[in-house]
Order: C-alpha cells, then sequence, then structure tokens
C-alpha cells in the first residue's frame, strides 16, 4: 500500500511539474514572438497567427517571416539539446557529458570553418553577407557543411564504437576528435582576414535567427529524433546502473550504445548545422530536470527535457534579442550565464541526493 | 533420486583469449554443478580465477573450451531476455546512482518482463514489494539510494536480482564493503533466499569462516587453478583447504576451521582455577601472546583464575612475588615484560656493542 501512494504521489508532482513547465513554454514561446526591438502587442500578434491580414504589414513580415521560425528553432533545438545531453550523461555515467562530448560540434565547427574561411568571399563581415558572397550556396553551404563536419565526426566514433568495448574509451576518443578538429579551425583562423575569422566567430555563438525553409527541415527531423530516444526510455533506465547490470537484465548493450549515438549525433548536429554550436544548455537542462523532478527516471525526464530545454532556449532567445534594444547578445554566452548557476545549484545540493550522476 | 541441476559445466575451462589469439588459461577441466534448494560458496585465493568462473558461468566472458547448460539447455542458446528470466546477477561493483530511490532501482529488475516504457503493472508491483521484503528492506523502499549506507544498498541490489525472479541468484563478492554484523546478515538473507524451491544461490566471497558456516557447498580455486567441490567439512578432512590458502605465516587449523597467524612461541605456562567461559578466553589469551597450555603443568608460568571479593581476577605465579590482575589485558602485559626481561639480558647487550664496535671502525677508517 505504502509504495502504491509513493508512487501516486511522485507521479503526481511529476504531472503538476510537467503543467507548469508547458505552460512556461507557451508563455516564453509568445513571449519570444511579442517582444524584440519592435514589440507587437499581444492581441495583434495573435491576430497575425491566426491569419487576420488587416494587421500591420511590417508586424506580418516581422512575425511570420523573423520571429516564428526563430521561436520553433528555440523550442526544437533547446530540447534537442537537453535530450542529446540527457542521452550522453545516462550513456557515459558521467554528469560533466553532454551534446557535444563525441566532438560533434567540433566536428562541425571544422566543416564551417573550412567554407567561410577557405571558400567564403572576400570581404564578408558578416554570415549575410558572407552567404551573399558565397552566391547562389546561400545559408545552406554552411548547414552543409556543419553537417558534414559533424557526421564526419560521428561516423569515425561509431566505427570505433563496434571494436571498443568500454564506454569511457569512446568518451575520451571523441574529446581527442574534439581538440583535433579545434586545433585545425585555430589553424585556419590564424591565417585568415580578420573579416572571415569575424564571421566564423559569429557562428560560433550560436543564434536561433533562422529562415522559414530551414526549420521546416530543422523541426521534421529532431521531432523524429525525439519520437525515437522516447523508445529507448526503459534502457536507458537499466543503463542507471551500469552496462554490465544492463546487459545481465537482457539488454543488448552495443545497439542500445548505437542507437544512443546515432539520436544524439541526429539531434545535436542538426541543431548546430542550422543555430550554431550553442553551449550549456545540454548539459545543464538534464540537472535542472533531475533537481526539479527528483529523479533520475527516463519516463520523466525524457519529456521534461523537451519541454523546459524548449523553455529555456526560448528565455535566453528572449534575453539574448534585449528586447527594445536593436542589440544581440551572443546567444551561447547567455546559455552559458543561465546554465552555470544551474550546475553550481547540482553540486551544491549534491550531497544530499548523490549528486552529480557518476 | 538426484534433482536436475539448473547450471551444470562439463570439462570447462576457463581463461582470456589474449589480442595475439593465444589462450591464457586460467583453471581447466571444471566440472561442476549447481543444484536447486542450494547455497554455494566459491572461495580460493585472490587471482585464482574466482571472478572469471562467474563471468564464464553467467555468459560475460566466453569459455575456451567446454560446455555450460543452464536448465538443461546450452548457455549459448538463449537470448539475453531468456537467461535473464532465469539468472541474474548482482555485481561487485558499487553503484552509485543520484535521484534514484530503493523501489525504483529493484523496479529495473522486472526489465526482461515489462513492456517497451518499462512501466510496471501491478502484477510487477507485487513482485518488487515482495522483493523488498524478502531482504528485508521494506522500509528503504521510498529512500534514495545515495542516502543508503553500504549493507542497505546492498540489501537493495539483493532484491533487485530477485525481482528478476530467479532460478540462479548469482552474487559476486556480496559482502566485500560490509562490516561483520552486515556480512552475517546478509549471508543470512541468502541462505534462507536460497532455500526458495527450485532456485540456487552461487557467490563468490572472502570470508572463509562465513563461507564453512553457512554454504551447502563449496567450490575451491587453489592457487594452482586446481577445483574442488564439496560440503566444507569434506574439504576440510581432505586437506584441501590448508594447502590451497598455505601462505608464509597463516596455517589453516583443522580442528579449529579457521585461519590462525602462530605467534611467536614464548612457552609455555600452567592455567588453573575456574573452568568455565573465563578459562577458555584465558587460554586463547594466552596462547595469542605465544604460549602454550602446559598440560601437566610443568611449567615455571602458572596463571590462575581466582576471585577477590566477587570480582573475577588473574594471579600469576612465576618464582618472583605473586602478582595479582583485575583483567586478562593486564595479565598478558605483565606477562610480555618478564619475557622481554629475560630475552633483553640474553641478547640486547650483544649486539649493541658489536654495533658500537663497527662504528667505531668505520670512524677510523675515515679519518685514516
Amino acid at each position: 500500500m505504502k509504495v502504491n501512494e509513493r508512487g501516486w504521489d511522485s507521479s503526481s508532482r511529476a504531472v503538476l511539474l510537467m503543467v507548469f513547465s508547458l505552460a512556461a513554454l507557451f508563455i516564453f514561446f509568445m513571449l519570444d514572438l511579442i517582444l524584440g526591438s519592435v514589440n507587437i502587442p499581444f492581441q495583434d500578434t495573435l491576430a497575425i497567427l491566426l491569419g487576420n491580414k488587416m494587421v500591420n504589414d511590417s508586424w506580418q513580415i516581422i512575425i511570420m517571416d523573423m520571429r516564428l521560425p526563430k521561436a520553433f528553432a528555440a523550442a526544437f533545438g533547446g530540447a534537442a539539446l537537453a535530450v542529446a545531453g540527457l542521452l550522453m550523461q545516462t550513456l557515459f555515467r558521467n554528469p560533466l557529458a553532454g551534446p557535444f562530448t563525441l566532438g560533434i560540434s567540433s566536428g562541425a565547427s571544422l566543416g564551417v570553418a573550412i567554407v567561410i574561411l577557405l571558400v567564403g568571399g572576400g570581404t564578408a563581415t558578416t554570415i549575410p553577407q558572407m552567404l551573399a558572397g558565397l552566391g547562389s550556396f546561400g545559408s545552406a553551404a554552411v548547414a552543409i557543411a556543419a553537417f558534414a563536419g559533424s557526421s564526419a565526426v560521428l561516423m569515425i566514433v561509431l566505427f570505433i564504437s563496434r571494436k571498443v568495448e568500454s564506454s569511457v574509451t569512446i568518451l575520451i576518443l571523441g574529446l581527442m576528435f574534439g581538440y583535433a578538429a579545434t586545433s585545425l579551425v585555430t589553424i585556419l583562423v590564424h591565417f585568415s582576414d580578420p573579416e572571415k575569422v569575424k564571421a566564423f566567430t559569429e557562428w560560433t555563438y550560436g543564434s536561433f535567427d533562422i529562415r522559414c525553409a530551414e526549420v521546416s527541415i530543422l523541426v521534421p527531423i529532431i521531432s523524429i529524433a525525439l519520437i525515437s530516444s522516447f523508445l529507448l526510455i526503459k534502457p536507458l533506465n537499466a543503463l542507471l546502473l551500469g552496462e554490465k547490470y544492463a546487459e545481465s537484465m537482457g539488454m543488448n548493450f552495443k545497439t542500445t550504445r548505437h542507437y544512443l549515438i546515432i539520436i544524439t549525433a541526429l539531434l545535436a548536429g542538426t541543431v548546430t548545422a542550422f543555430c550554431g554550436p550553442i553551449a550549456f544548455l545540454g548539459v545543464a537542462v538534464p540537472h535542472l530536470c533531475r533537481g526539479l523532478f527528483l529523479t533520475a527516471d527516463h519516463r520523466i525526464l525524457v519529456p521534461g527535457c523537451i519541454i523546459l530545454g524548449g523553455s529555456l532556449a526560448l528565455f535566453s532567445d528572449l534575453v539574448a534579442h534585449l528586447p527594445g534594444s536593436n542589440l544581440t547578445l551572443p546567444l551561447s554566452a547567455v546559455t552559458s550565464m543561465l546554465g552555470a548557476p544551474v550546475i553550481i545549484w547540482v553540486v551544491l545540493r549534491g550531497n544530499k541526493l548523490g549528486g552529480m550522476q557518476a | 533420486m538426484k534433482e536436475k541441476p539448473l547450471l551444470s559445466a562439463c570439462d570447462l575451462s576457463i581463461g582470456y583469449t589474449t589480442r595475439k589469439k593465444t589462450q591464457k588459461v586460467i583453471s581447466e577441466n571444471l566440472n561442476l554443478e549447481l543444484v536447486p534448494g542450494e547455497l554455494v560458496c566459491l572461495i580460493g585465493p585472490n587471482g585464482a580465477g574466482k571472478s572469471t568462473l562467474i563471468r564464464t558461468l553467467i555468459g560475460m566472458q566466453p569459455s575456451l573450451t567446454g560446455d555450460i547448460s543452464l536448465m538443461n539447455r546450452p548457455l549459448e542458446d538463449f537470448t539475453a531476455m531468456e537467461k535473464a528470466r532465469v539468472l541474474s546477477v548482482v555485481l561487485t561493483s558499487n553503484t552509485n546512482i543520484s535521484h534514484f530511490r530503493a523501489f525504483d532501482v529493484v523496479a529495473l529488475g522486472r526489465y526482461p518482463y515489462t513492456g517497451w516504457s518499462g512501466t510496471l503493472s501491478e502484477e510487477d508491483k507485487k513482485i518488487v514489494s515482495f522483493s523488498l521484503d524478502s531482504v528485508g528492506a521494506t522500509e528503504l523502499s521510498n529512500r534514495f539510494m545515495s542516502e543508503l549506507s553500504d549493507g542497505e544498498k546492498q540489501k537493495v541490489m539483493i532484491a533487485r536480482g530477485l525481482a528478476q525472479d530467479p532460478s540462479i541468484l548469482v552474487l559476486d563478492e556480496p559482502t566485500a564493503f560490509l562490516d561483520l554484523p552486515h556480512k552475517i546478515e546478509v549471508i543470512r538473507i541468502l541462505k534462507s533466499l536460497s532455500r526458495h524451491p527450485g532456485r540456487a544461490v552461487l557467490l563468490s566471497i572472502h570470508d572463509l569462516d562465513i563461507a564453512m558456516r553457512t554454504a551447502d557447498r563449496i567450490w575451491l580455486f587453489n592457487k594452482k587453478g586446481e577445483f574442488f567441490s564439496g560440503s566444507p567439512e569434506d574439504l576440510i578432512l581432505q586437506g584441501v583447504f590448508g594447502s590451497a590458502f598455505a601462505m608464509g605465516g597463516v596455517h589453516f587449523d583443522n580442528e579449529k576451521g579457521t585461519f590462525i597467524i602462530p605467534p611467536e612461541k614464548k612457552g609455555d605456562a600452567n592455567l588453573l582455577g575456574n573452568n568455565g567461559v573465563e578459562r577458555i578466553w584465558t587460554a586463547h589469551a594466552l596462547e595469542r601472546a605465544g604460549y602454550c597450555i602446559s598440560k601437566d603443568n610443568s611449567s615455571s608460568i602458572t596463571i590462575e583464575i581466582g576471585n577477590n571479593s566477587g570480582n573475577t581476577c588473574w594471579k600469576c605465579m612465576n618464582g618472583e612475588p605473586e602478582r595479582e590482575f583485575p583483567s586478562i589485558a593486564d595479565m598478558i602485559k605483565y606477562i610480555n615484560q618478564i619475557h622481554e626481561n629475560k630475552d633483553s639480558k640474553k641478547q640486547l647487550p650483544v649486539d649493541l656493542i658489536d654495533q658500537e664496535f663497527d662504528n667505531t671502525i668505520v670512524d677510523e677508517v675515515c679519518l685514516t
């Protein structure tokens, strides 16, 4: 009886929190549409979303062509990074693992660095100008380069993971690939024009300001990967006890590890391709979820990370755009500033609940 | 009638295949059986192959040659899921899980039975509660794993193994991190689990004493990797125990069934008086200090257990004036002093003189 009460108790807490986070997600989504360099009243925003053509034309363009894609990118991007981080933290049983642990962002950076620094047009100072310099390739060139870079890293990691038993080895190899790719990027940066370097640096800050066409690719891929991650809830829970126990309970560890790596790469790789390497969200949100929901059960953590990841990304985007001004802060700076206190909170609270997951 | 074994191995050899495809055999020609209702303790010195045997028997490591059959079916025919329904393991690894309650950990044991999301049915929940109850950990179910002591964690991990509803429960050194009372409690739990119809428990363990008191059967590796199986008493009578662990300074006492560290022999002592429990422990203390109890009271040292106005006291007579002590510790201290005094008269001065002599020579050499 006691057990049933407890079960009800913890799940009702989860449901309540889930409702709150969904509300937060919705509120931040709407605020992301309303606030910006131009603040558009709520009623008008709603009218535009509902297809009412009577409202101010420029507002219509701002919302439908700029802020709506941006909000979708933030919601889905944040969810993707958070879930990717969760999968890596569970797979490696390491509290500091994140979506980019396997070197995915470094691979993407290398790809983009090659395109922008080696190929990119002469006098470009920002990404749009640089893209103009690239001509018909458009923003697709950057996305493709990023995706190619992260896929290359993924292929190497997957190839190695078939031969290697220990997950720690894979973790270390991923980190080493990351360093190697970063060093190549450093060399490229060292020999490039300052303008190109600035364009590249801006890409590394990350940004959810992407176009409708890109969103229409980003959203379906991430949706598929997120749905797939739901199918791995049970093996993920088993992995909490470590791979040996998981195998002894009937799990096929190598297959599961393969799926986890592929899903993580899809999630993190897609976001990085379109939005750049956004720091810290992926590491911090899973910790935030464990702390809030007081559980390590992935049946709650996966949806929790999706909702909280989306909300936090929208909030970060709001802050980065400094509503009411024409300035924009680098997105990664904002996410790190929001994420670091979360990690500190987790570490300090750690003693009672066993702290970090390792 | 002989019961059908749950797990058996025939001509098994265990070990590793190295990278160069050469085989490192740890033990070979193993023939063993695990029958229902038994608690089997696997013992042997470190490095003799206990863990390798366990890993091989549960299919976590391939055997070099030989056949293992589980429930009368070749082990390699089992899928991971099928195996998980008849065999569960509790590993040595210290499990550190944050934000996870004991109940949830035990619930993971239902892994081979639940659907894609791992959600528990009412039946599953009952089995989880029952497993917690069987190890006496019901009151822990709501606590976080990180709040539990090592002993409590171990009970929860055993309950998790039990929730898999196994015919064979295999534990790799389940008592390794525990203090003595918890060791005994864990073994008691395992013994009661092995009495469940159709189930056997196999565990590796370092504590020979506990193994000998509880095991229905002992599997023993000696240092050479030779394997013996039998009841603890049979193995002692065959003299296998002593030879398996023989090491400088330690030997197995076949009468007492324990390992003893033979102290430096200092002589005999007569023990008089009181024949109750005081005598047993006084003898124990004297033996520990290196004195044998003289059988014909012919020694120069005599200890008498007496009574001084209601309190037990120990009198010591060795030719000098009789001394009386309120505790065994004081009495032993005194005897040791007598012994050292005797020694120092004989040896120490000679050594010292020699050393000083050497030093002066060295000094002279240096001067010249």
